[in-house]
This record gives C-alpha cells, structure tokens and sequence, in this order.
C-alpha cells in the first residue's frame, strides 16, 4: 500500500509539472536549435573567407535609391576618370526588384570609347568601387575597318552596365 | 543429496578432523572402491575456500586458476562435536505424526528456543510397539556458518562425519558386525558411536585423545583408566549392562598405542577389540595403506555413502540450505530493486542536467545571436555573399578567351551580358586556326559550350569571319540577370 501510494504521489507530479516542464525545454531547445543555425551562417572558414575578400573587397551596405545613385554614379565616374576612358553621360535604368536578392537593383548604362589596356586597367580596379554589385553587361568592339596589325593602338569602342542595390 | 539426483561414479568427500582438513577423491570402478587422491592439510595452515582450491573444486581469487572448472561432485562432513544426539521412543505411527512427535520432544530436550535450533531425526529398529528414534540437533547458526564456510566446494551434500566413520567401519575395516559401539580415537578427543544395522543411533564425544595416550606408560596409564570410567558411563547412557548387548571395537591403524588402549580398557572392564582396515576388494594409490585407511576414515565414509547413495542420512542441511536459497533469491530481488531505484534516480539526475544545461545553454546562445554587433556583422556578410555570388570576373573572361596559342585569330568583338550566352566574333587565315580557337575555349572549365555560330570567307581580306558563342560559369543563365 505505501508503495503504491509513493507510486501515485510520484506520477500525480510528474503529470502536473511534467509537461509544463517539457514545453519549456522543448522552447528552449528550439530557441537553442535556432541560435545555433544563426551561428552556422557566420562564415568561419578562413580560405573561403580569403576567397570572398577577393572576390569582394570592400562593400557598403545599400542606402535609399536617392542617395545610393549618385555615390554609385560618382563613384564609377570617378573610376572611369582615373583609366582615362571618356563615356557619354552615365545613364541610369530603372530600378527592379529581382526575385531572390533582398534589395532591388539600380543599373547604370555607358558607352566610350578606350583602348584595351585602359578598358583593363579599369576593370582591374573596378572592386574598390564599394557600391558596386556587379557588371552586368560588357560589350567592346575594335575598328573592323582598320587591318588587325594595325589595331592595337587604336580605341575600342565599349558598352557597360553596372548594378548595385538600393534599400 | 536429493532424490532424482543421479548416483555419481567418483566422488570428493571432504572433513574436518584431529586440526586437519581432509579429503579424498573415490570412485566406484568394476564393483570395486579405487581410492583416485588424498590430501590433508593443518587448519592452521590453511581455510576450507583454500582447501576447495587446493583440491581444485574451487578457482583462486583472482581467477587465474582455472584448474576448477570441471570435477567430481563434492561432499562435506559436519564435525560432530557441535551437534547433540538424543535418543527417543515413539509410538508406531506413520512420517508426519512422528515428525510432529519428534518436534515436540526436541523442544522439551532442547537447552535452545526451537526457531534457533535445527533438528533431524531417523526412526530405527521397533521394540514392543515403539519405534526408537535418532535425533541430532545443532544450532542453526553453527550450521549456516559452515555451510557459507564450504560454499566453495558447492557440496552436493553435507553429511555428519560420525555416520562417514561408521559407514568406513563398516565398509572397510575387519571385524564388522550388525550391531557395535565404535571408539574413534582422534587427537585430542575421542568419539563414540552406537551402529546399528549400518547406521548411527547415538554418538558421544570424550574430550581425551591421542596426545594424551601417547604420555609415558605411568602417566597414560593415569589417563587411561580415567578414559575407561568416562567411557563405560557413556555406553551405559547408550543402553550398554557391562558385557552387551553389543561389542565394543577401538579403530585401529594397528599402531602401538591404539593396541595399548584397547588392552588398558580390556584391563578395566571394558571388553573392547581392535578393528583395523581390510584393503581386500580396495584400489589404492602408491603408498596408500593401512594407516592412510586409517587416517582419512571419515572422509572415505562420507564418500562411499555418497557413491550408494546411503537412504536415511541425517540431514540437519536440507532447511538451512533452503533458507541460504531464499535469502539469495531475496538478496537477489533487493539488488534489482536497489538497481532500479540506482537507475531512476541516476536518470532523473540525468534528465535534469540535460534540462537545466539545455535551458542554461538556449539563453545564453539567443543573447549572443541577439547582440546587434553580430546581427550587423552577419548582415554584413550575408550581403558580401550575395554580391559575390552576382560578381562576374570579367578580367578573368577576358584572360580565358585570349588564353593559349591562338595564332592567327583577331577578335573583333566581345559580348556579355548576364542571362545571355557570351558571344566573340573575330577572324582566322584558315578554318584551323578558328577551330583551334575553338578548342582553346572548351578547355577551360569556366567556359562550357563553346559553338561556332557561323564562319563566313571574307572574299576582300581572304580571311573566315566567325562568330562564337559560349556560357560562363553560372553568368549566362537567365536566372542570374538582376
């Protein structure tokens, strides 16, 4: 008799705080699962953090449309200034929202006219530019007229396209 | 033993006698008793879980000896010096009315409350109407310490020593007879048995030995006859008038001293003769004769009766041993029980750190995630990710399209655009040198798919306009235009 009354005394506790008991550390293994998962996102790999820094040497975090195009735009200016590549004037498109980027994306359209080296040695230092996303479209094309031998000192003429993010 | 119990062909008896410890390893072989070893070691020297060892029924302590692990059943004999007999009458009446007469007897003869006592009791020859009746009593402690100190033999059986020297006397010592008082002469007492139609009715101890007989002739003498007073009145207590009903026989190795008694207690009034052992139909180890016979007396007995498989031992063992069983299987119950309750407790413990840890470890990790400084950092390169992944190299496409020998190829244009295949145009002398180009293209795993759109001669410059288009890792599918 006393060990079934120790029996139900145990099990009358164990279902009244029981359960209010596991929810809790079933909460708090979810918000310890969760935690966890944020924490696998941090890129601890020190190569493939050397290959993004590469890749993708400085970057600011967007602004709003009306202040990131024009740091963009002077930026790329003065980008294009610094190889020696006269453009027409930069000209901006529309902004879009493109599925699976969380901002929307603002491009700028230029033609000019360089020679190959300065077209190089501009996109070389392209990635400086820290509001830049990405080229999105490049197009060169030499004079066909001229024979090739005597092409290499001779302006290409160039179309390019920029992207970068906006809030 | 218990009945079912197959009769075994060998057997190990082992006792307890003159501050030895004995035993012997007899078969039954072709009708006749092969004695297969003996061996006898000083109490001193020595305990019974170390004899067990010795005579390899049992392994060491440590377990390296494995010499134990198969051999003969193994009996164990009671020294009778802690147990009383009694002698009874009792009405002709079937087992169960006897045994309830017999209980209520040894209370009244017992000097112990009955619950510390263990009694058992043998009916005998009928004389008028009664049954006489055998009672040996012991106290159950004395008993439960023996048996926990023989537990390494695991003896089959344990019998009473004095009914292994009667069963000796009668099985292989001369001169034996249906009915006769025994002296076993040991060391330092001397035990006297009544036989009757092979078993032991009544027994009784003098506390003078051999050490004692074995003074100088004046001085044993002295002793002798004072031997000779204690034992006539202990023959009488056994219904002995002076001459019979029954003779009186010393258990002789044939040695001086033993002869010099059995004449000093003819010279005293009691009629004794010496019974010395008969090795006729014996199988003897080298140098096991006469006085070995003699000296592993009880052991010997204890065996042969555990060869026949003797019906109507004493057995004061079978309720201790229950009780030993009981107490193992309530032991047994007690350790699971403690276990179980070990285990919750230790679970419990358990689930309670694992709770408490886990709860500790989730409020500690969520505040880390929640510091703005790592919220911003994260941000920051999931961005940094995003960019990356978006990011063409296009230094590296310019460096793959002119890679390798490509004499003879002048490009004239190059077009990428994201979500759109790269195309070049551009001139070659021969249509070799175009496809070289070509192949140039395909080799590098960046550029997949490298295809000549079209090659048309130039009549004008003799040269083959070509157009080739081409992918770019992942650049150039629709996907990945923003």
């Amino acid at each position: 008799m006393l060990l079934i009354g120790a029996l139900s005394a145990v099990l009358i506790f164990v279902f009244t705080y029981g359960s209010k008991g596991y929810d809790r550390w079933s909460q708090a293994r979810a918000t310890l699962a969760a935690a966890k998962h944020k924490l696998g996102e941090v890129e601890t790999d020190s190569n493939r953090q050397a290959a993004l820094a590469t890749m993708v040497p400085v970057f600011e975090a967007p602004q709003v449309e009306d202040k990131q195009k024009f740091l963009f735009r002077d930026k790329l200016h003065e980008q294009f200034k610094k190889a020696g590549i006269n453009t027409e004037p930069l000209q901006f498109l529309p902004v879009r929202k493109p599925r699976g980027v969380p901002y929307r994306v603002l491009k700028i359209k230029c033609k000019g006219k360089c020679k190959l080296d300065q077209l190089l040695d501009f996109l070389a230092n392209l990635k400086e530019n820290p509001y830049l996303v990405a080229v999105e479209e490049l197009r060169f094309q030499c004079d066909t007229k001229e024979p090739p031998e005597k092409r290499k000192d001779k302006e290409i003429e160039i179309d390019l396209t920029f992207s970068t993010f906006v809030k | 033993m218990s009945k079912g119990e197959r009769t075994p062909h060998s057997v190990i008896a082992v006792a307890r006698e003159d501050a030895r410890f004995k035993a012997v390893e007899v078969r039954r072989q072709d009708r006749q008793v092969e004695v297969l070893w003996s061996k006898s070691v000083p109490v001193e020297k020595q305990t019974w879980s170390g004899f067990a060892v010795e005579c390899g029924v049992a392994s060491n302590a440590d377990g390296r000896d494995k010499t134990a692990k198969r051999h003969s059943p193994a009996v164990v004999g009671l020294d009778s010096t802690g147990v009383a007999f009694y002698r009874v009458s009792a009405p002709v009446v079937d087992d169960h009315e006897i045994e309830a007469i017999v209980k209520m007897q040894a209370e009244s003869l017992l000097p112990l409350p009955p619950d510390q006592i263990e009694v058992a009791w043998r009916a005998g020859s009928t004389n008028n109407g009664n049954v006489d009746i055998t009672i040996a009593a012991a106290r159950k402690e004395h008993l439960h310490r023996f048996v926990a100190g023989v537990k390494d033999f695991r003896p089959r059986g344990i019998l009473l020593s004095c009914e292994g020297t009667g069963r000796a006397w009668q099985s292989l010592f001369s001169d034996t007879v249906p009915q006769a008082a025994l002296i076993s002469i040991g060391a330092e007492n001397t035990q006297v048995c009544l036989v009757q139609n092979g078993l032991i009715t009544r027994v009784g101890v003098l506390d003078m030995g051999m050490a004692a007989f074995s003074m100088p002739s004046e001085a044993a003498d002295g002793v002798l006859d004072r031997f000779s007073h204690d034992l006539r009145i202990l023959l009488a207590s056994f219904g002995w008038d002076g001459s019979g009903p029954w003779p009186v026989f010393v258990l002789s190795d044939g040695s001086e001293t033993l002869q010099r008694v059995t004449e000093r207690l003819n010279a005293t009034g009691v009629p004794a003769q010496t019974s010395v052992p008969n090795l006729a139909g014996l199988r003897l180890p080298a140098g096991f004769g006469v006085k070995e016979i003699y000296e592993y007396r009880t052991p010997l007995g204890l065996a042969l009766i555990a060869l026949d498989k003797t019906p109507g031992a004493l057995n004061l063992f079978d309720r201790v041993l229950q009780e030993q069983e009981q107490e193992k299987a309530a032991s047994a119950w007690r350790s699971v029980a403690l276990a179980g309750v070990a285990a919750g407790v230790m679970l419990a413990a358990l689930l309670a750190t694992v709770y408490f840890t886990d709860v500790a470890s989730a409020k500690r990790w969520d505040a880390m995630v929640q510091q703005p400084a790592f919220q911003a950092s994260l941000q920051q390169q999931s961005l940094i990710r995003t960019v990356a992944r978006h990011r063409p190299d296009m230094l590296e496409l310019l460096t793959l399209v002119n890679a390798g020998q490509n004499d003879g190829i002048v490009l004239d244009t190059l077009h990428f655009k994201k979500g759109q295949t790269v195309t070049v145009t551009g001139q070659a002398d021969n249509s070799e040198q175009m496809w070289k180009f070509q192949a140039n293209l395909r080799e590098h795993k960046e550029l997949k798919n490298a295809e000549i759109m079209n090659a048309t001669p130039d009549s004008k410059t003799k040269k083959i306009k070509f157009t080739i288009a081409f992918h770019y890792r992942e650049f150039t599918k629709k996907e990945s235009a923003l």
